[in-house]
């Protein structure tokens, strides 16, 4: 059981308390989902439950967190490695040891577990955290996804009957968050009491028994997902599971789900990218082979881009995303400074300057205009993500989903030819997603916008084609409507969709084609 | 696969040896040695051949620089170009301290390719090095090659969002590369943050030794190879001290000329 009394943390230089104070109990046993906006508190929650502001934070921690009526920041290391497990969104930093097999004992070999029994517990984990992968294998190697279980198993395996995740969901494919969220609900009915923060609420929704929304700091819904009242998370921008949201609206118009009926034609489509568009850019056969692997990593025919087009390449973690966008942006053409930009999926590494200002005016700047243009550009992209109370700030003192932004907003300020971004929305909340996605379709009206996801529904309804990969192949290449038919089981809003027969849209659209 | 241990121990003693020897041939022979060791570490031949170029720059380097600005007498002209001079005892010295670097440098880079970190952590505290420096090395030995990638990321991203580096002045040149740590640095710290709280909730403990499901394996071979490597660590330390005491004129023995001899010109 977790108890936290009146719980919250002030950080150095602020005068007030930055998260809590908060009080919570979670029962054994118990699934809850915690939510919010990007810097609402709700990681700082995690860490302080699970004791670690108390030990290495360097700001004031008020009231107490009790992990089975024990102080989780005065807890002996043994006891917390058998007792809690905490897994944040970056599984890669949090991977200690080489191998995977060691990777898996290290938490077993700290706690009373006999020395002899600790890989085959360990082999254990991996199999039932679905990781069938050689012991020997190098974790570095492994997909996010994998990467993520194996955290998973390495945290729990200690014999954890607390389990705290920070945005688990964050690098996984739709069928690897299907997969992960099943398993935590095995865990919470087998005992374990089970915290996970995410914005990616669809997937964890229907799985929790508790959902807790979090707003600067405090609580302000706590209640199973059936009975909370949706209107706070609507205000606070955040992103419902479409049916959820779809449904609770249609409920208060005294309507179910059964009464919708719609055509294409009910509800505005965005033309297709006529095909007499410029040609942006003509890749060639490509195929990829990284060092020291077996198979090829990437095999494709000759593609060619259109100006105004949006590809979403999707695809599940390891099929290849990733290697073809860099694929992409090595074949743009070389003589052409300024035509391709790539924001990577650590977007972190391309903030370079002291301050989001100078950053978003970086590109102008150099590209040679005077010190007021290129402010005016700077300001501009900063209007256009949302960030412009974040100019005087140090980039990387943002929050990640800040950070995203402010890299996706100085990449905007080049006005390159050729947008490249490798998972964007990861770490977004709902809007700051739609609103990112909106500036990228208006600042690359006659360019070519390039974005891998693993956000289907989101790339169904703003991509203008698709492309689906799967093992390194092209599986699929085409307009949205055409691909929905393929994926009309990655989650349960596109299944909806499929079966009404219509494109994927916000549920805001069906409500808005429904009033009219 | 040798024991860690006994790769730390040789590793530690081409240190010595490093310091010990100052002949420009038994360093050679040295770093020789280390580069063999390296060969057969594991190491892809790609990284083999960049690290070639990369010891043949420091020796050129060193070399040329301590030609031009040797300083100390007596010493003899080499060249004569212009007003510049090159000194022959400038390239002799850059060349021992050049040796003496890549020696133990090479000798470090094959331990770490060839020894899985489970397996140097675990030798370095079976041989008494605290448990949380021993985790220190480890882990720093592990992110280097992903603080290079990582630095790689960033001067991409700053090629594509301004003008060539060769395009500016010197100064603003190194403003603006000095400012591409600023992302490595913040990345770097939060990992490391990320993987002391990992540590942390997984029960690590730096003040108390770890236990390891690991074991090392000590065999006779092991002990003939760290044997003969200290016989010739302690020989060639003993005859430099017996030297440096004669030099100094602190103690001669005149059975022992052939001694002195032989370490004034291979030692």
């Amino acid at each position: 059981m977790i108890e936290a009394n009146n719980v919250g943390y002030r950080f150095p230089s602020a005068k007030t308390l930055s998260s809590g104070p908060i009080d919570l109990v979670v029962p054994e046993g118990q699934f809850v989902l915690v939510t919010g906006q990007t810097g609402s508190g709700k990681s700082t929650l995690l860490r302080l439950l699970a004791g670690l502001v108390q030990r290495h934070g360097q700001g004031d921690v008020v009231g107490s967190a009790l992990i089975d009526g024990e102080d989780a920041g005065t807890m002996r290391a043994t006891d917390r490695a058998s007792k809690l497990a905490f897994v944040t969104q970056t599984p890669e930093d949090q991977l200690i040891c080489q191998t995977v097999i060691d990777e898996v004992c290290f938490g077993l070999e700290s706690t009373e577990t006999p020395i002899l029994e600790v890989t085959k517990l360990g082999s254990q984990w991996l199999a039932r955290v679905g990781l069938d992968v050689d012991g020997d294998r190098h974790s570095s190697k492994l997909s996010g996804g994998q990467q993520q279980r194996l955290v998973l198993a390495s945290a729990m395996a200690g014999g954890a009957e607390v389990l705290l995740l920070d945005e688990p969901l964050a690098q996984l494919d739709p069928p690897g968050a299907t997969d992960l969220v099943h398993q935590l609900r095995e865990m919470a009915t087998e005992g374990c009491t089970v915290v996970v923060v995410e914005h990616r609420l669809d997937e964890l929704w229907s799985a929790a028994d508790r959902v807790v929304l979090i707003d600067a700091g405090r609580v302000v819904v706590d209640g199973p997902p059936t009975d909370v009242d949706l209107e706070p998370f609507r205000d606070l921008g955040l992103s419902l599971p479409p049916l959820v949201d779809l449904n609770d609206q249609l409920a208060a118009r005294g309507l179910t789900i059964d009464d919708l009926s719609f055509s294409e034609k009910d509800l505005t489509d965005e033309a297709a990218i006529p095909s007499d568009r410029p040609i942006v850019l003509s890749l060639p056969a490509l195929q990829h082979k990284y060092d020291g692997a077996d198979t090829l990593a990437l095999s494709t025919e000759p593609m060619c881009f259109r100006a105004g087009e949006r590809v979403a390449v999707i695809g599940v973690n390891g099929s290849g995303k990733s290697t073809l966008l860099h694929q992409i942006l090595a074949h743009g053409p070389k003589n052409q400074p300024g035509f391709s930009i790539m924001v990577p999926q650590n977007a972190d590494l391309t903030l370079f300057n002291g301050s989001v200002l100078e950053e978003l005016s970086f590109a102008p700047r150099e590209a040679g205009q005077d010190e007021p243009s290129a402010l005016k550009a700077a300001h501009a992209a900063a209007d256009a993500l949302g960030i412009s109370s974040l100019l005087d700030s140090p980039p990387h003192a943002l929050s990640k989903g800040q950070r995203v932004r402010v890299a996706v907003a100085a990449a905007m300020s080049c006005h390159p030819t050729m947008m490249v971004l490798d998972e964007p929305t990861a770490g977004q909340d709902g809007d700051q997603m739609h609103q990112m996605l909106d500036a990228l379709a208006l600042g690359l009206v006659d360019g070519l916008l390039i974005f891998a996801t693993h956000d289907v529904s989101l790339a169904l309804e703003y991509a203008t084609r698709i492309i689906i990969l799967e093992q390194g192949l092209v599986d699929f290449d085409g307009p949205p409507a055409d691909a929905t038919n393929r994926l009309k089981d990655a989650t349960p809003w596109i299944t909806f969709c499929h079966k009404v027969g219509v494109s994927i849209r916000h549920p805001s659209q069906f409500i808005e084609a429904l009033d009219d | 696969m040798t024991d860690s241990r006994v790769k730390i121990l040789l590793l530690l003693m081409v240190g010595i040896l490093a310091i010990t020897l100052e002949q420009p041939h038994s360093l050679g022979l040295l770093a020789v040695g280390t580069a063999l060791s390296l060969t057969r570490s594991g190491i892809r031949r790609q990284w083999l051949k960049r690290g070639m170029l990369v010891v043949v720059a420091l020796v050129w380097t060193t070399v040329f620089s301590q030609a031009l600005f040797y300083g100390d007498q007596p010493r003899t002209i080499l060249v004569k170009l212009g007003p510049a001079v090159f000194w022959s005892e400038g390239v002799e010295h850059g060349l021992v301290q050049s040796l003496r670097f890549i020696a133990v440098a090479l000798g470090g880079v094959a331990l770490a390719v060839s020894t899985p970190p489970d397996r140097l952590l675990l030798g370095m505290q079976r041989l008494g090095l605290p448990s949380g420096l021993a985790f220190l090395t480890v882990t720093a030995l592990r992110f280097i090659p992903t603080v290079g990638s990582e630095f790689l990321i960033v001067r991409t991203a700053r090629a594509h969002r301004g003008r060539s580096v060769w395009r500016r002045s010197p100064l603003a040149w190194l403003r603006l590369e000095l400012g591409l740590l600023r992302p490595v640095l913040a990345r770097t710290l939060r990992r490391s943050r990320a993987l002391a709280e990992s540590m942390d909730i997984r029960g690590f403990d730096a003040s108390t030794a770890r236990r390891s499901r690991r074991r090392l394996h000590w065999t006779p071979l092991n002990s003939a190879q760290v044997t003969a490597g200290f016989i010739i660590t302690a020989s060639a330390v003993s005859a430099k001290a017996l030297y440096t005491l004669y030099t100094a004129g602190l103690a001669y023995h005149p059975e022992l000329r052939g001694l002195y001899g032989w370490v004034r010109n291979w030692l």
